[in-house]
C-alpha cells in the first residue's frame, strides 16, 4: 500500500501539481515525500529509493563524507545495516517554484554490524521538479549536539 | 563562486548589509554544531561580533546545476575565536543558490563536521 503511494507521487505528481499550483499543496507532496523516503530505507526498498533521488545526487553523510546515489543506496539496502527506528520530525518546507528546499530533524537507531548506533540529525534536502516528478538532488545530514 | 567568495569577504568585513543581500529572507541555515539558524540569527550571530575568524581555508569547491539551482559544495578548515574560546573546525558545505530574477540568491545552506 505504501508503495503504491510512493508510486502516485512520483509517477502522477501532476496530479498533486495541477490540483493547486500553489505552495501548501507542493508542501504536502514533499513532506509525504520524505516520509516515503523514510520508509524505502526502514524497508531496503531499492526501486522506491532509486524514484525519490536524481541519478546526479549530491549527498552529505552525518561524518561528512560525500557520497552518490549509487553509494547512498548501497549502504541503506545493505544487510550489515539493520535500523530498529526512523523517523523524521520539525519538517519545515520552503518553496522556489521548481525548487524546494526541506529541512528537519532525523533519528535513526538500530544495528550496524553488530554494534548499536544512534543518529540525531539536522538534514536539508534539495528538492527539483523535473519532467513530472519531484526528485531529491541533494541532501545533508548534520549532527545536533 | 564569486558569490561564495564575495560571502567570505562580507563574513571577515562583518558586513551584514552584504550578506544580507545576498540571503534569501527564508534561507535555511544549518550551523557545525546542527543549530538552525534564521537570516536574523545569523546576521544577529555576524553583528554581534562573537565569532572571530583567524584563518579560513577553502580546500576544495565544486558546482553543479540544475537549471536555475545551483549547488555548491566544498570543505573548509577555519581557525578562530568564538566567545573567548579558540576553535577549529574541519567541514564540508553545501550551499544551495537559486536564480530569482537576475539574481542569485541563497535559499540554504549547511555544514557537517567532517569526522574521517
Amino acid at each position: 500500500m505504501r508503495r503504491m503511494i510512493l508510486c502516485t507521487l512520483l509517477v502522477a505528481p501532476h496530479i498533486f501539481v495541477a490540483q493547486a499550483d500553489n505552495a501548501d499543496s507542493i508542501k504536502t507532496t514533499l513532506i509525504a515525500l520524505e516520509n516515503a523516503w523514510n520508509q524505502a530505507e526502514w524497508q531496503k526498498d531499492r526501486t522506491a529509493l532509486d524514484m525519490l533521488l536524481a541519478p546526479d545526487l549530491i549527498y552529505i553523510k552525518h561524518d561528512g563524507s560525500l557520497v552518490g546515489k549509487t553509494t547512498y543506496i548501497s549502504n541503506v539496502v545493505s544487510p550489515a545495516v539493520r535500523p530498529a527506528k526512523i523517523a523524521s520530525d520539525s519538517m519545515s518546507v520552503h518553496v522556489y517554484d521548481t525548487l524546494a528546499i526541506v529541512s528537519g530533524i532525523y533519528h535513526e537507531s538500530g544495528m550496524k554490524n553488530g554494534k548499536a548506533y544512534v543518529l540525531h540529525v539536522r538534514f536539508t534536502d534539495t528538492w527539483v521538479h523535473r519532467g513530472q516528478s519531484w526528485v531529491c538532488v541533494a541532501s545533508q545530514s548534520t549532527p545536533m549536539e | 563562486m564569486a558569490l561564495e567568495n564575495a560571502w567570505d569577504q562580507a563574513l571577515g568585513r562583518e558586513d551584514v548589509n552584504a550578506l544580507s543581500a545576498i540571503f534569501d529572507n527564508g534561507i535555511v541555515y544549518i550551523d557545525y554544531d546542527g543549530s538552525l539558524l534564521t537570516k536574523a540569527e545569523y546576521l544577529l550571530r555576524v553583528k554581534q561580533n562573537d565569532i572571530h575568524l583567524q584563518q579560513v581555508v577553502t580546500e576544495e569547491m565544486d558546482v553543479q546545476l540544475f537549471g536555475t539551482t545551483a549547488i555548491v559544495v566544498g570543505t573548509y578548515r577555519i581557525r578562530g575565536v568564538e566567545k573567548g574560546k579558540p576553535y577549529l573546525h574541519h567541514g564540508r558545505y553545501m550551499n544551495t543558490w537559486v536564480l530569482i530574477g537576475k539574481n542569485w540568491i541563497c535559499v540554504a545552506a549547511s555544514t557537517t563536521p567532517i569526522l574521517r
